[in-house]
């Protein structure tokens, strides 16, 4: 089974890897608040506001 | 065939609910000049989405009939369904909410790295374990999502454009949840 064990190592790479890149793409968050491009804030709160006008 | 008929139409459900989801997603990062109610509108498909996804896997686990269990494939895939269902809900809120979703990017990332982990399992292993098993479209779904998953992390924080990641959810909505779920739902192939 030592295919097995080999198999399990390249799995715990793969995921540490995934993490170090998590890492620095958090960062680059954290760094930059503006680069957002993905949500552009129209949530329930100014919702109901605005319909409370 | 049977246990294989079975198996099939078990999963099928939560198929159609993530293929609902990245629709509705991919829908709306498709068009970054959209209207910002559609924010809310998106967010409670991918919150109901998610809901439900999790929601299959847990009665999938807890129930003791053959109906019920996944068979084998329930063993490799509730960890990957939680996941991806928890993802979904947790996108659904911030969007529904109108909170910003960069701090999600990372946390995509994450997902999309563990997913190889998946893909290089079904490669490698299953036909190991489960003898006679073709995991190939499994494993080509679970290598589309490490990719879909990086795009999207990378897209929410903003070094790949939204287009490019509203289409990418969109190709990924048909080829990893709806034909799979046709195909297993009508049992021409045994995915």
């Amino acid at each position: 089974m030592s295919s097995m064990g080999t198999l399990m190592g390249i799995e715990v790479i793969i995921v540490i890897i995934g993490y170090i890149v998590a890492y620095y793409v958090y960062t680059a968050v954290l760094a930059n608040e503006d680069i957002d491009a993905s949500s552009d804030g129209a949530g329930i709160a100014r919702l109901f506001k605005e319909q409370l006008k | 065939m049977v246990a294989e008929l079975m198996i099939g139409n078990a999963i099928v459900p939560f198929l159609f609910a993530g293929a609902f989801v990245l629709m509705a997603l991919g829908a709306y990062h498709m068009n970054p000049s959209r209207n910002k109610i559609s924010g809310v509108a998106t967010g409670i498909v991918a919150t109901v989405g998610g809901i439900f996804m999790i929601m299959n896997v847990i009665m999938f686990q807890s129930s003791s009939s053959p109906m019920g269990t996944m068979g084998p494939i329930s063993n490799y895939m509730a960890g990957l369904g939680i996941l991806y269902g928890l993802f979904f809900t947790m996108i659904g809120l911030i969007l529904i909410v109108g909170a910003k979703l960069n701090v999600m990017a990372p946390i995509a990332i994450v997902v999309g790295w563990i997913t190889l982990a998946y893909a290089v399992f079904f490669n490698m292993a299953l036909g190991h374990i489960i003898p006679g098993g073709n995991w190939i479209y499994l494993a080509s779904v679970a290598y589309m999502w490490f990719i879909a998953m990086n795009i999207a992390g990378f897209s929410m924080a903003g070094k790949v454009s939204e287009r490019f990641n509203g289409g990418f959810l969109m190709w990924s909505s048909l080829y990893t949840f709806a034909i799979p779920g046709i195909l297993m739902a009508l049992a021409i192939g045994h995915v």
